[in-house]
């Protein structure tokens, strides 16, 4: 019975965009100049990282003495570092780990926060309480301390920098969708499907989901971006990847030593951060300025 | 306006604690304890770990060992580092001036250079100027601080000469750290101070103020920015956090004395007392500030303090 009452259409129709709703939006995120373009940026950077060791002249890791220290030059166009490593090579297959490390951080982040702000806001009343004073909690760390906080208790590395970073990613995903799960729960068809005895579970997923599904998209875009810096920040600090690992905060701090010498050491990896960051803050931006109803 | 400054202060209290159950969990999870880190290299037999240890009462049970956790702090007591041996207070007390001075100048660039940014981009909407500020903006939020710090070091220390590029001192050892501190602030407080500036330049008030013949400078300054200074004073309350954590960085890369240089020492070497403390004092003055920042919205918006 409860099932029956999700299917009739004014549910449907409410809780669901509708295919011209979508195509409405595809059409003016193609005429976004900003998302346009980070979603350029992004999908060249996906395809660096996928066919890193076709785009990659030499392997990330492999040791040339001989050629240690070499400015960029027509062999090695972003230089070598102080192993004779190449840097076009490393920089190539960083993409990969900053990548992996935005997307697993942000899932983490994404599943437990949208777990936490479903329950807080479609429960509400004690639930709600006790949640949301955890994530008080959470938020009274500044982020990075946060973090450097769950990798100290994980112990150094990448995969540890990534749950830690996915921690403290976790208050942003939390409180968005409980504000919205709050305001669907307001719906009509939710009240219907409540007095006409739909179970909880159904509910939320049916009803309550699709309604958060748009500003989590939004919030995961531009959280991808704030998790890469945090991530590259920790590996920066000696907590995140650690050597021959090629991760961009890593290679970074392993040339400021050098940069009187061998500037490239820092100014490529350097730049490989800022032009994905950017990616995903230009991507977050265009597809906020679409898919959120109050700038529409 | 004085019950609701109370009322504020007493929630502290709650979320502190539940600050101190944190920290002190994330310590309780490591693998090795506080005996580990101060024996490991000693060769210490079993049984004299095992003895330090009930001395220091770390066989106690988890809620046991919490509370006498909170009791010790409330007296104030930090311990001391299982490295250098020193108090941590002291250790704590010589570090603070190096990150308060540090923090408070890059928030003081990122909001004197952010707000009238902002501002002349929400004025001069789709100008050069609004576009150009806006491609700052994005810039400044995109790049890691690490790296901005790096690069002022190559040009403005090594190949320029202008600043030293590492240590602590006078103003000329603070101007590079800060404006790299800054940076991203001023990208955020120029978004936002641009944004919710467009929101009220429109509204009726400002219109009626306009027709009122004031000066446009005085309907932007008293009326216009007086509403939008409330989203820009929480961005700033939580720019305050994204400083704390960056000092971290920042003073890393200028090898700055400071609480953030200490803290990632103490992570390094598991000195326990200093990172619980140096986290918690992290915790508490970003909780403070936002505090702050709640009881300046009561400032600038009447209807507040009775809501």
């Amino acid at each position: 019975m409860a099932t029956r009452v999700i299917d009739a259409p004014a549910g449907a129709q409410a809780a669901r965009p509708s295919p011209s709703m979508l195509r409405r939006a595809i059409r003016k995120f193609i005429g976004h100049p900003g998302g346009m373009v980070g979603l350029g940026l992004f999908v060249a950077l996906v395809l660096i990282a996928v066919f890193a060791p076709v785009f990659a002249p030499y392997d990330p890791l492999r040791v040339d003495p001989i050629v240690a220290l070499t400015p960029p030059s027509a062999e090695h166009w972003m230089g070598t570092d102080t192993l004779g490593r190449d840097v076009m090579s490393r920089v190539i297959y960083g993409t990969r780990i900053s990548l992996r490390l935005g997307v697993v951080s942000v899932s983490i982040g994404l599943s437990l926060g949208v777990l936490i702000g479903v329950l807080a806001g479609y429960l509400g009343g004690r639930v709600d309480g006790i949640l949301m004073r955890f994530i008080d909690m959470l938020l009274a760390f500044p982020s990075l301390i946060l973090a450097l906080v769950a990798v100290f208790a994980l112990g150094p590395g990448l995969t540890n920098a990534m749950i830690a970073v996915g921690i403290s990613s976790i208050p942003a995903f939390a409180r968005i969708t409980r504000g919205e799960v709050l305001s669907a729960k307001e719906n009509l068809y939710v009240q219907s499907a409540q007095a006409l005895g739909g179970s909880e579970v159904t509910i939320m997923i049916r009803h309550i989901l699709p309604n958060i599904i748009a500003p989590n998209i939004v919030m995961g875009a531009l959280m991808t971006g704030t998790a890469i810096l945090a991530g590259a920040a920790l590996s920066f600090l000696g907590l995140g990847a650690q050597s021959p690992t090629p991760e961009w905060g890593l290679m970074l701090s392993q040339g400021r030593g050098f940069m009187s010498l061998a500037w490239w050491l820092t100014f490529f990896p350097g730049l490989g951060i800022m032009l994905t960051v950017m990616a995903m803050n230009l991507l977050g931006d265009g597809l906020r300025d679409v898919l959120d109803p109050r700038t529409r | 306006m004085w019950t609701y400054i109370v009322r504020r202060l007493l929630i502290v209290i709650p979320v502190m604690l539940g600050v101190a159950f944190m920290v002190f969990s994330a310590m309780y999870l490591i693998p090795g304890d506080a005996v580990d880190a101060m024996l490991r290299d000693t060769g210490a037999s079993a049984e004299a770990m095992a003895r330090l240890r009930a001395q220091m009462g770390l066989d106690q049970p988890f809620h046991v060992q919490f509370l006498r956790f909170l009791g010790v702090l409330a007296s104030g007591d930090l311990g001391r580092s299982l490295v250098t041996g020193r108090l941590v207070s002291d250790q704590i007390v010589s570090q603070l001036p190096a990150t308060i001075e540090l923090t408070l100048a890059a928030l003081a660039i990122a909001i004197l250079i952010g707000v009238p940014l902002g501002v002349v981009a929400a004025l001069r909407r789709g100008s050069w100027i609004d576009t150009s500020s806006m491609v700052v903006a994005l810039v400044g939020v995109s790049m890691p601080n690490f790296w901005l710090g790096l690069l002022f070091i190559l040009f403005f220390s090594l190949q320029l000469g202008w600043f030293p590029a590492s240590g602590t001192g006078g103003w000329r050892y603070l101007v590079l750290p800060a404006v790299t501190l800054g940076f991203s602030g001023v990208a955020i407080i120029a978004r936002i101070t641009r944004s919710s500036l467009l929101e009220v330049i429109h509204a009726d008030y400002v219109r009626t103020a306009h027709s009122k013949g004031l000066k446009a400078r005085t309907v932007v300054l008293k009326h216009a920015m007086r509403n939008s200074m409330a989203s820009v004073m929480t961005v700033v309350g939580l720019q305050f956090g994204a400083l704390l954590g960056g000092s971290v960085v920042v003073e890393t890369v200028f090898g700055r004395q400071g609480l953030g240089s200490l803290t990632v020492g103490a992570i390094q070497r598991a000195d326990l007392p200093v990172v619980q403390a140096t986290v918690m004092l992290a915790a508490l003055a970003f909780v403070l500030v936002n505090l702050l920042v709640d009881v300046s919205y009561s400032l600038l918006d009447p209807r507040i303090r009775y809501g």
